[in-house]
């Protein structure tokens, strides 16, 4: 009870406030533009939280995760064009509302949705997250192995078009988390004779060369393919105080929307590897199944705004379940929030809630302080980050281009990061063009050393008889059998994808 | 033999993993017995798992685009075409990221990073001058700004005059 009245005590301080309201804003303001996305602002920004107190960054950091989600939307809804994957279902119902002259109620439903979902997320974070720490205490090696080994293939089958590129890109992630030094013997292993090396490859050039940089090379070719087309593109807008705006009474009339995908939103967004675009998908179909027009879908409506918003924001909290009980993140703003936490000496699982409590009731409140400050400034930046999304994509791209080089370097000091994060921009730019996900890369990068210990410790354990170790460990047996089915299931799920693939073809 | 963009991605994944799987134990100091207790062990599985998925890719697709014409459209159909605004666009990228990191320590932040700008509009499309211009000493001024005084971070912002020394 102690630590809970601190950790509120803390999370209401100046600092952190100030912090939710800088975070919420950029969050917002990266996630309008399209082709950013909250992870990205998260890579580009981690490195100015090094010197922060530990609660303030990750306030920050969370400000930016939540404004983010609600970001996307805004360009969805004005101009078709959604500013990260998970928006993509708003604009099948955001933009035809706008075009009908609604957008105003269009971006406060999604606005509100977003808020209402986050928190009711939140909320059974706040409910769900200390017991089943307490169950998480049970995890040794041989438990954690397997729960590593089925949050790899979850990750690596669901976030691509296909499974096995899917685990060979996560199994390059666990390759490049192996340079450095042997966690165990401590011997050096493909440092390639550089002193830099000894502490493994940084993560946040990594992340940022395959986020951020990647992106500037995509801008670079489209703009070359548009020049050898010779056309320019014209972006359609929508002015963003057209229309009236959303009575609270009409919103509160879409409740049992909201509740549903709020609901499927936590869900998914506590399983690793499928994400806020899945999350929004199943709250947009759903909200469909059960509307009393589902005709109207698709035609502008707005349940179908509600529906994916309410589930891609409610994604933000059910992610924080396997992040803090078990030290798993189940996408790439996750993996990249756990990156931060180490530098700052937090390190997520189930301890953390016996070490720290005061520290994870902090972040508790945080969330859900969050929410408001989404709603506040969400509420008064509308008009001016509807101009944000007109902005060129040559100024952009440029601006994010040495705010990458710049972050990496002030972060690290070192013109030697700057070279990883080149390399890993090239591979992350193939990478997306050849479906290997690096969602699949960045979480087998972040989960290796961890997966390295438990596993060679389990092998050490198990003295000889690996399977006779998972046989008297119920938990890790239960984990191993539905990595199993996990890979049946996926691998028959794509099998049958290419059947109808090719009967359509034929 | 047919074949694609994507097939001869997952050949060389799979000849770069067996190569890397090669070469692993003079990267390793100590005990680098491979597939044993030691340092090794999970680089080789990492390796061994990216050779066999990329060689059981490789052969499935090859299979299938030669089983009947349609299969064969289907795989040209899901190939990634390598056209020249992509080679043009990661060229340009890594051009000038690695001149701005060559040319940080000789020029200073302020010069490099103008530069760097003024490159990256250009080679993304912007064409009117006082606009480009405009932008990267803007942008400029206010990321040093930002962690010169926001964040207290000591760059080398001018050239280094002392040749030679650096």
């Amino acid at each position: 009870m102690d630590a809970l009245i601190a950790g509120i005590q803390n999370a209401l301080s100046l600092g952190p406030i100030l912090a939710i309201i800088a975070g919420v804003s950029i969050g917002i303001f990266m996630g309008a533009i399209p082709g950013l996305t909250a992870a990205m602002a998260i890579a580009l920004l981690a490195p100015i939280t090094f010197g922060m107190d530990p609660l303030t960054a990750v306030a920050f950091l969370i400000g930016i995760y939540k404004g983010g989600t609600f970001g996307g939307s805004i360009s969805a809804i004005l101009l078709n064009v959604p500013g990260s994957p998970e928006a993509s279902a708003t604009a099948f119902d955001g933009y035809p509302l706008a075009l009908s002259g609604r957008a105003k109620q269009a971006l406060q439903m999604a606005l509100f949705a977003s808020v209402a979902g986050a928190f009711l997320a939140d909320m059974m974070l706040f409910a769900v997250a200390a017991p089943f720490s307490r169950f998480a205490l049970k995890f040794g090696p041989t438990e954690l192995t397997f729960v590593v080994l089925f949050a790899f293939t979850f990750v690596a089958g669901l976030t691509g078009k296909s499974m096995l590129r899917g685990m060979i890109a996560c199994a390059f992630g666990i390759l490049c988390a192996m340079v450095g030094l042997d966690p165990m013997e401590a011997t050096p292993r493909m440092t390639l004779g550089y002193i830099e090396l000894l502490d493994g490859l940084p993560l946040l050039p990594i992340a940022i060369g395959m986020l951020g940089v990647a992106e500037v090379m995509n801008a670079a070719e489209r703009n070359f393919a548009r020049r050898g087309q010779g056309t320019k593109t014209a972006q359609q807008s929508v002015s963003v105080t057209s229309g009236p705006s959303l009575p609270i009474s009409t919103f509160l009339g879409h409740w049992k929307t909201v509740l549903r995908s709020s609901l499927i939103g936590s869900a998914i967004g506590a399983l690793p590897g499928i994400g806020a675009s899945m999350a929004a998908f199943v709250g947009y179909g759903t909200a469909q199944k059960y509307s009393e027009t589902p005709e109207r879908f698709g035609k502008g409506i707005l349940d179908g705004v509600a529906g994916p918003e309410a589930a891609n924001s409610a994604v933000v909290g059910g992610s924080f379940v396997p992040l803090l009980t078990l030290g798993i993140p189940g996408n790439v703003t996750t993996a990249l929030l756990i990156g931060t936490f180490l530098v700052h000496g937090i390190e997520p699982g189930p301890h953390v809630f016996k070490t720290e409590p005061t520290l994870i009731y902090g972040i508790f409140t945080i969330l859900l302080i969050a929410n408001f400050v989404n709603l506040m400034v969400g509420l008064l930046g509308s008009g001016v980050y509807s101009h944000i999304v007109k902005a060129p994509e040559y100024i952009s791209y440029s601006i994010i281009g040495l705010t990458c080089l710049t972050g990496v370097f002030a972060s690290t000091n070192s013109l030697f990061a700057l070279y990883v994060m080149i390399i890993f921009a090239v591979i992350g730019y193939f990478m997306k063009k050849f479906d290997y996900s690096f969602v699949a890369f960045l979480i087998g990068f972040v989960l290796a050393p961890e997966f390295e210990v438990s596993f060679r410790s389990y092998l050490l354990i198990s003295q000889g008889d690996p399977i006779g170790q998972l046989i008297e460990r119920p938990i890790g047996l239960v984990f191993c059998i539905m990595t199993i089915i996990a890979i049946v299931r996926i691998g028959r799920s794509e099998h049958r994808k290419r059947q109808i693939k090719s009967n359509t073809t034929l | 033999m047919f074949l694609t963009n994507r097939h001869i991605m997952s050949l060389a994944i799979a000849v770069c993993s067996g190569l890397m799987l090669w070469v692993l134990p003079t990267l390793v100091r100590g005990d680098n017995q491979l597939f044993a207790m030691n340092a090794t062990l999970l680089p080789v599985l990492a390796i061994s798992l990216m050779l066999v998925l990329s060689a059981i890719e490789f052969g499935l697709s090859v299979l299938n685009g030669s089983k009947s014409a349609q299969t064969r459209q289907m795989a040209l159909d899901e190939d990634v075409k390598i056209k020249t605004a992509q080679v043009f666009s990661v060229c340009l990228v890594v051009i000038l990221m690695v001149l701005f990191v060559l040319l940080l320590p000789k020029l200073g932040y302020l010069l490099t990073s103008t530069a760097f700008l003024l490159g990256l509009m250009l080679g993304t499309g912007g064409r009117r001058p006082i606009i480009i211009i405009f932008t990267a000493i803007i942008a400029v001024s206010v990321l040093y700004i930002a962690l010169r005084y926001g964040l207290g971070l000591h760059f080398q912002i001018w050239p280094n005059l002392s040749f030679g020394n650096s």
